[in-house]
């Protein structure tokens, strides 16, 4: 017999869709996950001015107090630039801009028109412009960081980790933990449309589809400042952990078909699922 | 008042010292000024492109050997630079209670909490864990499940439909 599957689904991260799915928590222990959710957001959405990020961000050029949250993230996205040597860079934030998101996806799509071209600003090496210290951060000037998909990565694991048996999933960036409802694993839909059944993991889906708007997509390549011109349209990665999964998929669709698959095992990933630009499996 | 040429050299020598040895102090109490880039941009064609990403592995994350690991472990600021903003004080005698808990009292301490503070405690939880302040097995806030192996199997084409779908958001 299975046990009891309860199931919370709800929106955040500007639209995404998110769920908790839990065997065997009580009520409150899934209400509290979602609350912090909501938490995280406030604290680190790009989009909200008295968020502590958008804080950092406008004082970039002086040392800065920051909260564990924010230093926790800060760090990880250092190492997320280290593993994915430079692909994952949270200082794109300027190309980002300046390739039309630059506000809200629900607003930038609302736009009749593309934005009008903007030269692509030089992304800088992540490490070169931001130092963490104890309890404090500076930003170079000129510089900003967007933390999205790293800081869903960590947060998925960060809440997965409290339950004994739950999937937890951010808009794509997935922790599970445990044997599943059926004792079997967790089943994960992946962009290819293949399933895989993951225990005590984590699965991360990035590409071009998702954020897309007049004339541009989320996915900036930060070695050419600009939307990526890339020949997969989504990457599935099941990792140790949703923070690796996410670096290891942002990572693989920046590469491409040849070069990405393995460029992702090499750096830790259990099984890499692609789709091309026709959204079927490459 | 008029001095001799002896007079003056020593007076020069003596205001030389004073102003090279009071930069020189200022410099070395605050050798990175604030408006100063901390290391040299790199530029779009110096990034790394594919071919560079195929090497090897370099690095794992959250590994003190992780590049930027120097910056992230630099400790405190040097004297002499402003640090603008406050550390929240609140969250100091939670952590000390946190410390002195067993594994039940940790969650029922973690879960009185609102959700902002809960979250803050949780990232300096698994800071503490992970010895780098990123993720890493066993970085729970309650610590009592240790590190799990991950596992992944196929499942046949049609068996059945997934829980959940990881799709780009």
């Amino acid at each position: 017999m299975s046990a009891a599957l309860d199931v919370h689904r709800f929106s955040a991260f500007g639209g995404a869709s998110c769920e908790v799915l839990a065997v065997g928590a009580g009520a409150d222990e899934v209400s509290a996950a979602v609350a912090e959710v909501y938490a995280f957001e406030a604290a680190l959405s790009r989009f909200r001015p008295d968020s502590e990020l958008s804080r950092l961000n406008a004082a970039a050029g002086h040392r800065v107090v920051v909260s564990p949250l924010l230093r926790a993230l800060l760090t990880c996205a250092l190492d997320a630039f280290a593993l994915s040597d430079g692909l994952v860079n949270a200082a794109v934030l300027p190309a980002l801009r300046a390739a039309g998101y630059d506000q809200t996806i629900e607003r930038v799509r609302r736009r009749l028109a593309a934005p009008a071209p903007v030269h692509a600003p030089a992304v800088p090496a992540l490490d070169a412009v931001l130092e963490v210290g104890d309890g404090w951060a500076r930003l170079a000037p000129g510089t900003a960081l967007d933390l999205g998909g790293v800081g869903k990565g960590w947060l998925a694991d960060a809440l997965g980790e409290r339950f004994a048996n739950a999937a937890v999933n951010l808009g794509g960036d997935l922790r599970a933990r445990g044997d599943g409802p059926e004792g079997a694993g967790w089943t994960i839909g992946l962009c290819d449309g293949s399933t895989v059944a993951v225990r005590d993991a984590g699965v991360a889906t990035s590409g071009v589809g998702g954020r897309r708007w007049a004339g541009g997509h989320h996915l900036v390549d930060p070695r050419s400042g600009r939307p990526a011109h890339t020949d997969l349209a989504a990457v599935s990665v099941v990792a140790a952990d949703a923070l690796r999964a996410e670096i290891l998929a942002k990572g693989t669709a920046l590469l491409g078909r040849v070069d990405g698959s393995a460029w992702a095992c090499a750096r830790g990933a259990l099984r890499v699922a692609v789709a091309g630009a026709e959204g079927r499996a490459a | 008042m008029s001095l001799s040429p002896g007079a003056l050299k020593l007076l020069g020598g003596v205001g030389t010292l004073l102003v090279c040895g009071t930069a020189g102090t200022v410099v070395a109490l605050d050798s990175k000024p604030d408006g100063a880039p901390l290391r040299p941009p790199v530029t779009a064609a110096s990034a790394p492109g594919p071919g560079g990403a195929a090497d090897a592995p370099t690095a794992t994350p959250c590994s003190a050997a992780a590049a930027g690991a120097d910056a992230a472990t630099s400790g405190r600021p040097p004297r002499g630079a402003a640090v603008t903003g406050k550390p929240d004080a609140s969250l100091r005698p939670i952590l000390q209670r946190l410390a002195a808990a067993d594994s039940v009292e940790r969650r029922s301490i973690i879960a009185a909490l609102p959700a902002a503070q809960r979250l803050q405690v949780i990232a300096a939880l698994r800071a503490g864990a992970a010895a780098d302040g990123c993720s890493g097995p066993g970085a729970t806030p309650s610590g009592d499940r240790g590190s799990l192996v991950p596992t992944v199997v196929d499942v046949p084409p049609d068996s059945a439909t997934p829980l959940v779908v990881s799709s780009v958001s």
